[in-house]
């Protein structure tokens, strides 16, 4: 009762395994992929490493652009739905299926390296027939010479009438699947260890301001130039430090962490001081802007405006970015700068700025000069290498997939009267058709045979 | 019109008279040089006016839609001339891809005259992705061509065993061309994604596109495997070429997602 049992739970588990392991069931797993991809493409999807503020925002305006059926699409996690259970199941389950295909391929392709045997042809290749007006000697030599002069490996078995031959070739090609499964599964290995990494997206740095990276472990970075297109970065983390250049896709690295400059803008540095000379505190009228003696003012394409005052003197000042005034013949970059007292909304002052300028106000001296920011992107990706060699690999068996592959070959010749009959499967990843035809040809060659016909 | 644009407008109308002069060769079973020679003209200037763009803009193909488009329909033309490749050496696949390449180049040549090329941008003057656009191109332009190949091998003959794919299937030899360089095309773009944007993929439209024709592609490669028959439907095969196709040529379309 115990041993039935435990055949039960055996073969229970091979029919999983089979099926797990099956080719058809990669093509299911990558269809299903490719279709949420698919719908992910027509859908927008939240950009990575937003703030929870900021993700909460974007995710409403999102839902909103589609009215009804946006709260139902943020609720299934339709907007983020590359990092949501869906694909992260269907990830893992082409890396478990990827993983026996591996195994399998690895196998198969040790089987092609034994002393070829006669073997069965398995149910469902195609075949081809015809019929050729020679003897069988002669017709079975020339479908061994044939075979041999294409890389085949032989094994014959033959009577007076009846010869029965099977065929097999391996060759670099063979590898191609092999190489591809592996390539996929380092690939998704990467992507599984991306996941643990981190990411810190549009950070705006003029000339000396400075980030803390909260999750690399109190690691800064500072822009400490920019020019020509090329951000100087310097790096601290501790005692350790390193100076990194980078430009649009021109990237750069320390250890795991990457930085891309993604953008760049004008930015306006603004101090002032007193009649003594003294100092006087800024503050940013953003919300969350920086309070200081020196305010860094940024200008991204959407917001070519902004504010500070001087609350110590009741003062508050408001700057336009303009990439040109032509009314007033200016035809390069230029700030407006405008100042007010207290609640008095006609402006006190209105002066432009171009490169750098002191302006007075009430004994207050504002100092301001002309610079740029960068956007900077900082990422942790502790899985780009096995991703990199996973994408190689993958290129790698693309390629040796489409070479000459590996290709089998049963044939069957029966002599009736004056007449050879032969009967050929071939399986082959590239084209049978063509190893079968060759076969066909061979036996022909010099004779006038019938016409083989599939069937 | 823009000089891009009407060129794109000759390539179209050539690609268009080629397929019908090859479509008319077919039903006389006989075999034409005018429809490559019109093929080839319409491959060589859908180059030209890609080529007329880099010049004006400074910016490698690839940064418009039309670009995408063209660069696509190219690929799938010269691919079509190429003898091996060329839908298994059947010339009535040439016609079908030829048709689909003029209405590419069409839909290219009225995007190019809607919105004129522009001035040179950071992320376009990129060598990187000068190279990631062409690699989609191309491997798209394979899958195309598959398609083209494997609707009309069903069209063209009953399959021997209802249940199977039998000899592989028409497509097969084009796609087994394509794909090689549409995996190329995925690894430019997880460069150009790590140059620029410090990650690996990327959720725009033009990277989400070419994984799905990739994965669509390698699905249809071992769909039409003759090393295991996987006893398909018959009719599964262009089904799933066509959808890869669809999605190449989308990633084509939206190539210009992934500049900023």
């Amino acid at each position: 009762m115990n041993r039935v049992r435990v055949r039960r739970t055996d073969r229970i588990l091979d029919s999983i395994w089979h099926i797990a392991a099956a080719p058809q069931t990669l093509m299911a797993l990558a269809g299903l992929l490719a279709g949420t991809l698919a719908f992910a493409a027509l859908i927008p999807q939240q950009p990575a490493g937003l703030d929870s503020a900021t993700a909460e925002r974007w995710l409403a305006a999102a839902a909103g652009s589609y009215r009804g059926t946006g709260t139902f699409l943020r609720t299934v996690g339709a907007f983020d739905l590359l990092n949501g259970a869906w694909v992260r199941g269907l990830l893992a389950a082409l890396a478990f299926n990827l993983a026996l295909r591996a195994a399998s391929q690895a196998r198969a392709l040790a089987g092609l390296r034994r002393p070829v045997q006669l073997r069965p042809a398995p149910a469902g290749l195609p075949r081809q027939r015809g019929a050729f007006p020679i003897p069988l000697a002669q017709a079975l030599a020339r479908c061994e010479a044939v075979l041999r002069g294409r890389g085949f490996r032989v094994a014959v078995a033959s009577d007076a009438t009846h010869a029965q031959l099977y065929a097999e070739r391996g060759g670099l090609a063979a590898a191609g699947p092999l190489l591809s499964y592996l390539g996929g599964l380092l690939l998704l290995t990467g992507l599984a260890l991306n996941a643990a990494g981190w990411r810190a997206a549009d950070l705006a740095l003029a000339p000396g301001g400075a980030a803390q990276l909260g999750q690399a472990a109190g690691t800064q970075v500072t822009l400490t130039e920019i020019a020509d297109d090329t951000a100087t970065l310097a790096l601290a983390r501790g005692s350790a430090h390193k100076i990194i250049r980078i430009g649009y896709a021109r990237p750069g690295h320390w250890g795991g962490i990457w930085l891309t400059q993604g953008g760049a803008g004008p930015a306006l540095a603004v101090s002032a001081a007193d009649a003594d000379q003294l100092p006087l505190r800024l503050q940013s009228l953003v919300a969350g802007g920086e309070e200081g003696e020196t305010l860094r003012m940024l200008f991204p394409q959407a917001q070519s405006e902004q504010a500070f005052a001087i609350p110590a003197r009741n003062l508050a000042f408001r700057v336009v970015s303009y990439p040109a005034l032509p009314e007033r013949d200016i035809t390069g970059p230029v700030f407006l700068v405008e100042g007010f007292r207290g609640d008095d909304p006609a402006p006190a002052l209105n002066e432009l700025v171009a490169e750098a300028g002191t302006l007075a106000l009430d004994e207050v001296t504002l100092t301001l000069r002309r610079d740029r920011y960068a956007v900077i992107e900082v990422a942790y990706l502790p899985g780009l290498l096995p991703a990199l060699a996973g994408a190689l690999l993958l290129l790698a068996g693309a390629l040796l997939a489409a070479r000459r592959g590996p290709a089998r070959l049963w044939a069957a010749l029966t002599a009736t009267g004056e007449t050879v009959a032969v009967t050929a499967h071939a399986a082959a990843a590239l084209d049978p058709g063509a190893e079968a035809a060759h076969l066909f040809a061979a036996v022909a060659r010099d004779d006038a045979g019938e016409a083989p016909d599939a069937g | 019109m823009p000089v891009d644009a009407l060129t794109w407008l000759l390539a179209a109308l050539a690609a268009l008279a080629g397929a019908a002069t090859d479509l008319g060769a077919a039903q006389r079973q006989r075999r034409t040089r005018l429809a490559e020679g019109l093929i080839a003209v319409s491959a060589g200037a859908a180059l030209a006016g890609l080529g007329w763009r880099t010049w004006q803009t400074g910016n490698w193909p690839g940064a418009a839609a039309a670009e995408g488009l063209a660069l696509l329909a190219a690929a799938a033309e010269i691919m079509a001339l190429w003898p091996r490749q060329g839908g298994a050496g059947s010339f009535p696949v040439r016609a079908f891809a030829g048709a689909g390449a003029g209405l590419l180049l069409a839909g290219a040549a009225i995007l190019g005259w809607r919105s004129p090329a522009s001035a040179a941008s950071a992320s376009a003057g990129a060598w990187l992705f000068g190279v990631r656009s062409a690699l989609v191109g191309i491997g798209g332009g394979g899958l195309l061509l598959a398609a083209a190949g494997s609707v009309w091998g069903r069209m063209r003959r009953p399959v021997v065993a209802p249940a199977t794919v039998a000899w592989g299937d028409a497509g097969r030899a084009a796609a087994l061309a394509g794909y090689p360089w549409l995996t190329a095309a995925g690894l430019a773009s997880i460069l150009w994604n790590l140059a620029t944007q410090a990650a690996i993929v990327r959720a725009a439209p033009g990277d989400l596109w070419l994984w799905a024709a990739w994965l669509l592609g390698g699905v249809y490669l071992h769909a039409t495997s003759g090393w295991r028959p996987l006893r398909l439907p018959g009719r599964w095969a262009p089904l799933i070429a066509a959808a890869a196709a669809l999605a190449g040529l989308l990633a084509a379309w939206h190539i210009s997602s992934v500049t900023g």
